[in-house]
């Protein structure tokens, strides 16, 4: 058995030992918590929500560990088909109507996906918050009734990161993120993300709703729901490939 | 009896199509086009499209998967009726099987259906193998394309994104995550016409890399391309060298650089420059009234050096802004394309875009008279 889960069964059992935590720690069994220890397998329906109008998206996610991700677009018809392959810091797409593979400049990464208010790097590579950020606990504070840890997240020196500094609320009973702040170099919040809907998945705890607001644009908003997820697929490295890339579905 | 016919088969086609259609899509599109003619005159030129393209996608089994899509239009105005030869022109088929069929020819009007894809791929492990009409795509760059031998397309053919299918056997071995071997048998009906190829495509250092061999009408084609990083930009090149097979004709090559990167949340920059050794002063860009415009890769511009500049963007989620200019430094001429798209709602865009031209008869881009489209679309 996973030591580090037996761990952390042990630990969320007595509070005592919970608290002294390394910030660290938590954020890791927050991050695995939600993607799975190993790979997982998603169906995610994005909307993108505006004073005046909602768009939505839907899209199939594979992923394995920090670093292979496969995003396959099923709605709405025009985009359908699409796909994404993430490996490393490498990402290619591919068009279906013109059978065209590209591969996307880095700035893509940040860049916001599908007209939303998430970036790539939300999406395809979101664990860079264990790795690549110093983490310490800031305060306890509650979340819609849930006790959490308050994180504060520093980018280590020449981390291939976008924000200037990220706030965490982690419930201290299922290591679940429930609200996220994201600063800019300058300190100025960019956005907040917030969990709901915590429901036991695949044998797991996990919000399946989150909202994502821009801070600058009250009244905007993106909505992200997990339809299906499945952790700890039985998927190989080479599944991310320039082959899946165009015959997934 | 041969026109009755055929009609007939691609019904069974559709209807084929339609039973087994595991995914079924497509769109309908109106188009007008608005031609203002330079000098100008009392009249300007407008026509109608309706366009309705439906695709079928059926995977009998993991191994064997079927794809059909057919492109139907009625087009109508005053262009069909200028052009005498129109309905030849939009009727004409380079394919190796003729999958096309005039179903209406009236002196102001022009019905058409063309099936664009019919192909069956097998899949085997790592290897894959396409038959029939297929969209082969060997480029890397995002504006020209010397490396694409099977499907040249022409930037200022803006209505047409899928671009024409080719009839060719492709079969594909990947033989790493980012890896494979393409090869291509395109058959045409005379000998020396057909054209085959072969591509390796590899990923080294953070650098997309392809190399190719092959042989077109009249030519041994040798390539090369690649697509790599610099700081936020993807910097991509392509270069193919054309050996022509008769001492009649001339050899040269081809070559594209490029750069492009996203700007912040909401747009994305490109600038590219072309050298093409068979291009030409004095040698003008046909005005694109009509398609499918005949192209190979040495004819991607007229003159022997273009540059690209293109902005997108995206304002409020819903408008998409454009704006490319096609330019040739050796005479100053360009052409602008200006553009506007906007959604509507989750499966209706609209989209305005125009076509000017500055330069004086003898250029590149000559300034005959400046297009615009309106197009709406429903995408089901």
């Amino acid at each position: 058995m996973n030591l580090r889960l037996l761990a952390s069964i042990l630990l969320t059992s007595v509070t005592a030992f919970a608290v002294a935590q390394n910030a660290t720690e938590i954020v890791r069994k927050a991050d695995e918590m939600m993607r799975g220890e190993k790979s997982s397998y998603s169906e995610i329906t994005m909307r993108i929500v505006r004073p005046k109008w909602e768009r939505s998206l839907s899209f199939k996610s594979w992923s394995k560990g920090t670093e292979l991700s496969l995003v396959f677009i099923t709605s709405p018809a025009r985009e359908k088909g699409q796909a994404f392959l993430k490996i490393n810091r490498e990402m290619w797409s591919w068009n279906p109507t013109i059978n065209r593979t590209i591969k996307l400049p880095p700035s893509m990464l940040s860049q916001g996906w599908m007209g939303s208010d998430f970036t790539n790097d939300d999406l395809l590579n979101q664990r860079s918050i264990v790795v690549d950020y110093n983490h310490s606990i800031a305060g306890e504070e509650q979340v819609e009734g849930w006790d959490c840890w308050r994180i504060t997240l520093s980018p280590k020196p020449d981390a291939p990161v976008v924000w200037g500094k990220m706030i965490l609320w982690i419930t201290k009973k299922h290591y679940l993120i429930l609200k996220s702040e994201y600063y800019d170099e300058e300190q100025n919040l960019v956005k907040t993300e917030l969990a709901h809907q915590i429901k036991v998945v695949d044998g797991r705890t996990i919000p399946t709703l989150y909202e994502l607001l821009p801070a600058d644009e009250p009244g905007n908003k993106t909505i992200v729901e997990l339809n299906t997820i499945k952790f700890n697929i039985d998927i190989k490295d080479s599944f991310f490939s320039l082959r899946n890339l165009t015959q997934v579905k | 009896m041969k026109n009755a016919i055929k009609p007939a088969l691609l019904f069974v086609l559709l209807i084929f199509g339609n039973a087994h259609a595991q995914e079924f899509k497509g769109h309908l599109k109106l188009l007008n086009n608005l031609f203002i003619p330079y000098p100008d005159t009392l009249f300007w030129f407008t026509d109608q499209t309706l366009e309705n393209r439906l695709e079928f996608k059926w995977d009998a089994t993991d191994w064997l998967r079927f794809d059909i899509q057919a492109r139907n239009r009625f087009i109508y105005g005053d262009f069909v009726e200028t052009i005498p030869t129109y309905s030849l022109l939009i009727g004409s088929s380079n394919g190796f099987v003729d999958l096309s069929f005039l179903w209406a020819d009236g002196r102001s009007f022009v019905g058409h259906t063309e099936f664009d894809r019919l192909l069956a791929r097998f899949i085997l492990n790592s290897i894959e193998l396409t038959v029939g009409r297929q969209r082969i795509n060997w480029g890397m760059d995002l504006v020209w394309n010397p490396n694409d031998i099977f499907n040249t397309f022409s930037y200022l053919n803006l209505e047409y994104p899928e671009r024409p299918g080719t009839d060719a056997v492709n079969l594909k071995v990947y033989t790493g995550t980012l890896s494979y071997f393409d090869l291509v048998y395109q058959p045409h009906k005379t000998a020396d016409s057909s054209a085959y190829g072969v591509r390796y495509r590899a990923n080294i250092a953070r650098t997309d890399f392809q190399a190719l061999a092959a042989r077109m009408a009249g030519y041994y084609v040798l390539g090369g391309g690649l697509s790599s990083e610099l700081d936020q930009f993807a910097i991509r090149s392509e270069v193919s060298y054309f050996s022509a097979q008769k001492s009649d004709a001339k050899s040269g090559f081809v070559a594209t650089l490029s750069a492009d990167r996203s700007m912040g949340s909401n747009s994305f920059v490109q600038l590219g420059a072309l050298y093409n050794s068979f291009g030409r002063r004095g040698s003008q860009e046909p005005l694109s009234l009509i398609e499918p415009r005949a192209q190979s890769p040495m004819m991607l511009s007229r003159g022997k050096v273009n540059l690209f500049v293109g902005v997108n963007g995206t304002v409020e989620t819903l408008f998409t802004p454009s704006l490319v200019i096609l330019a040739n430094p050796i005479d100053w001429s360009a052409a602008v394309i200006p553009s506007v798209g906007y959604s509507a709602s989750n499966n209706l865009t609209l989209a305005l875009t125009a076509m000017l031209f500055t330069g004086h008869t003898t250029d590149e881009y000559p300034n005959n008279g400046q297009l615009a489209y309106f197009k709406v679309q429903w995408n089901f």
